[in-house]
C-alpha cells in the first residue's frame, strides 16, 4: 500500500466517524474538527489499528498532531514488517 | 497564623525552587511571588482596601491566573474561577448570581461576557513590592455546580473550610516534601484542582499544569513520561482513555497515583498499577459543598482489595476534621453494614449555597444532641467494619460525568430550549470504552440528533453534551406511570451502545 492509499484509507475511517461532509487535508488537526474529542480519538485510532492492521504503542499516538502524521506512522510502520 | 500566612511562609522559604512548570518553562517561587505581588497592586488599585469583595478569574494555563487568585486571597477577597471556553450565559451566570465587578484576565483580547464587568489584564505584570496578608478569615472561593433549575448552584467555601481541607490532606500525607512534582490536570473551575495546586505550594513543590488544547488524557502521559511526576490526581475516566495503552507505559518516579470525582473500578486501577510500580494508590471523595475531599482510601494495591463493594474501591475514612452520619429514607442512623445516605458534617462543609433562598430544599441533615450541621451528600455508602466508607451509587438521578456532577434536570432544560419543548429524558450509561456518558431521548423529534449537539454546545459545558441524541417515537411507561427505563434502554440498546 503506498502513501495515497493510506492516506485514503485514513480519509474514509475519519468521514464515517466524523462525517461525510468533514473535509480532511494532510494538514487536518483536532482543533478543526469539533466533533474530535477525546472519546472519537480513541475511536479513530482503534479504527485504524483495526483497519492497517498495525499496533501504536502510546507515544506514537501523542507524537500524532494531524492526519497527515498518521499516514507517515502507518507507512513507516508497514515498511518495517517488510 | 492563618493559612495565607503559611503559603506566604512557603514562598519565602523556597525561593530559588521551581514553584510551576507551564507551557513549557519553570517560574521559581521568587518570580510567582513578582507576579502576585504585580496582581495584588492591580487589584489594589481597582478595589482600594475593601476586602471581602469578590473578583473573577478567567482560567488560561498561565502563571498570571495563579497569580491572580493569591493576590485575590491575600488581599482578603473571594475567588470566582471562570473558565475562557465556557459557554458565555454560563459564565455569564456566574458573574451575575456571585455580583463580580472585576475579573482578573491574563489575555489581552478580552473574555466575551455581555456583563457590565471590569476586565483587569495582568499579561505579564510582575512588581518587587512585598505582598501584605489580609488577616481576616474570609470567604476563599465561590465554585458552581449543576443545578437542576437548569442554572448552576454556587457553592461558597471559607476560609475556615479551605484550612480544615488542607491540614486534613497534609496530615494523610506526611510524606510529601519540596521534593515532589505534582502535576495539575483538572481545570481550575473544579474544585478538585485545588489539591493540585494547594498542596505543593504549601510544601514548596513543583506544581505542573496541562496545557490547553490536546487530547488531556494524553498531555497527561507526555508529562508523565517527561518530567519525573511524583503525584498525580486524575479522574478514573483518563484511565478508561489509556487503558488499551498500559502496556506501553511504564512510570517508576510516580509515587502517588490519587484518583478522585468518580467512582474507581478495582479492575481498572488494578491494571494500572503495573504502569506504576512505585506509587501507593489512593482513591478521594468529596462533593464541592464540603470542600475538594473529606474523605481518603490510601493504600498499597493489596491491600486495596480488601476494600472493595460491587468492584468499587472504598473512599476511605474521614479527614481529621470531618463527621459523618450514614442515614436512612426516615433520617435514622444507620448501623454498620447498612446502607444509607451519606451525610457530611464538621469544618470542610459550607455554611449555605450562595443567594439561597428559603424555598429551596434544605441541603443539610440537623443532628440533634449535639445540634449539627451535615451536608446530605445524595450518595448511598454502607461502612464496613473497620470503618472504610463504600460508595454504592447515587439517591437521586444525579450523574459524575468526567468528575463534574450532572443534574439530568439541566441538560433536559437545555435540550427543551431548542426542540419546541418536545419531551426529553438524560440518563448516564457506560459507553464502549467504560466511560461514563450521557443518553438523550427525545420524543417525536425529527431532526438530525448531531446537530441539536452542535447547538448544546453554546447552552451547555462541554461535559454536560451527550454522547448520544435518540429520536424515538413514545417514552414507553411503567405501571406506576412513570418512564420505563430499562425498557427504553433495552428497545434502544443498539443506538446506545452501537
Amino acid at each position: 500500500m503506498n502513501r495515497q492509499q493510506i492516506f485514503a484509507g485514513i480519509e474514509a475511517i475519519a468521514k464515517k466517524i466524523f462525517g461525510d461532509e468533514t473535509i480532511i487535508t494532510e494538514e487536518t488537526t483536532s482543533a478543526d474538527i469539533e466533533k474530535w474529542d477525546s472519546m472519537n480519538h480513541v475511536i479513530l485510532i482503534a479504527t485504524i489499528e483495526k483497519e492497517f492492521a498495525v499496533t501504536l504503542d502510546i507515544m506514537e499516538i501523542i507524537g500524532i498532531a494531524k492526519f497527515g502524521d498518521f499516514a507517515d506512522l502507518i507507512e513507516k510502520k508497514q515498511n518495517q514488517c517488510k | 497564623m492563618i493559612l495565607w500566612d503559611k503559603f506566604d511562609s512557603s514562598f519565602k522559604k523556597n525561593t530559588s525552587a521551581n514553584a510551576f512548570y507551564i507551557g513549557g518553562r519553570f517560574y521559581s517561587y521568587n518570580e510567582f511571588v513578582e507576579y502576585i505581588s504585580g496582581s495584588q497592586q492591580l487589584l489594589q488599585k481597582n478595589i482600594g482596601q475593601s476586602n471581602g469583595q469578590t473578583v473573577g478569574v478567567i482560567c488560561n494555563d498561565s502563571i498570571e491566573t495563579f497569580a491572580a487568585i493569591f493576590a485575590i486571597w491575600f488581599s482578603g477577597c473571594c475567588f470566582v474561577p471562570l473558565h475562557p471556553l465556557h459557554p458565555a450565559n454560563i459564565n455569564n451566570e456566574k458573574i451575575q448570581q456571585s455580583g463580580l465587578q472585576f475579573i482578573f484576565d491574563s489575555e489581552t483580547n478580552q473574555f466575551p461576557i455581555n456583563s457590565q464587568v471590569k476586565h483587569i489584564c495582568n499579561k505579564e505584570i510582575i512588581s518587587a513590592e512585598p505582598l501584605t496578608i489580609n488577616q481576616e478569615m474570609n470567604r476563599a472561593y465561590i465554585l458552581f455546580t449543576s443545578g437542576s433549575t437548569g442554572k448552576p448552584k454556587g457553592v461558597p467555601i471559607n476560609l475556615k473550610n479551605l484550612t480544615a481541607f488542607a491540614e486534613g490532606f497534609l496530615e494523610l500525607y506526611p510524606d510529601i516534601t519540596s521534593e515532589d512534582r505534582f502535576l495539575q490536570t483538572y481545570d481550575l473551575t473544579s474544585d478538585a484542582a485545588f489539591t493540585g495546586y494547594l498542596i505543593p505550594l504549601l510544601l514548596g513543590a513543583t506544581v505542573f499544569t496541562i496545557p490547553a488544547g490536546g487530547f488531556k488524557y494524553l498531555s497527561i502521559v507526555k508529562i508523565l513520561q517527561e518530567q519525573q511526576i511524583t503525584f498525580t490526581k486524575f479522574t478514573p475516566s483518563i484511565l478508561n482513555y489509556l487503558r488499551p495503552y498500559f502496556k506501553s507505559m511504564q512510570f517508576d518516579s510516580l509515587k502517588h497515583s490519587h484518583f478522585g470525582g468518580e467512582a474507581l473500578s478495582f479492575d481498572l486501577v488494578a491494571e494500572w498499577v503495573k504502569c506504576v510500580p512505585n506509587a501507593e494508590i489512593s482513591n478521594g471523595y468529596g462533593p464541592t459543598e464540603t470542600t475538594v475531599t473529606c474523605t481518603i482510601h490510601r493504600t498499597s494495591i493489596e491491600q486495596l482489595k480488601e476494600h472493595v463493594y460491587n468492584g468499587i474501591v472504598s473512599i476511605g475514612k474521614p479527614f481529621k476534621a470531618v463527621k459523618i452520619l450514614i442515614v436512612d429514607e426516615n433520617d435514622l442512623i444507620v448501623p454498620d453494614g447498612e446502607k444509607g445516605e451519606l451525610c457530611i458534617g464538621g469544618a470542610q462543609v459550607m455554611d449555605g449555597y450562595l443567594n439561597a433562598m428559603q424555598t429551596d430544599k434544605n441541603p443539610f441533615f440537623v443532628s440533634e444532641n449535639p445540634k449539627e450541621y451535615y451536608y446530605r451528600s445524595g450518595d448511598l455508602v454502607v461502612r464496613d467494619h473497620e470503618g472504610f466508607l463504600m460508595f454504592c451509587g447515587r439517591k437521586d438521578d444525579q450523574l459524575k460525568i468526567s468528575g463534574y456532577r450532572v443534574e439530568p434536570a439541566e441538560i433536559e432544560f437545555a435540550v427543551s430550549q431548542l426542540v419546541n419543548g418536545l419531551k426529553s429524558k438524560a440518563y448516564g450509561f457506560r459507553n464502549k470504552s467504560g466511560t461514563e456518558s450521557i443518553v438523550v431521548f427525545i420524543e417525536k423529534y425529527d431532526e438530525e440528533p448531531e446537530k441539536l449537539k452542535e447547538k448544546l454546545r453554546t447552552l451547555l459545558l462541554s461535559a454536560l453534551i451527550p454522547e448520544k441524541v435518540i429520536a424515538i417515537r413514545q417514552f414507553p411507561i411503567n405501571m406506576n406511570g412513570k418512564i420505563d427505563k430499562s425498557k427504553l434502554f433495552e428497545e434502544y440498546s443498539t443506538q446506545i451502545y452501537g
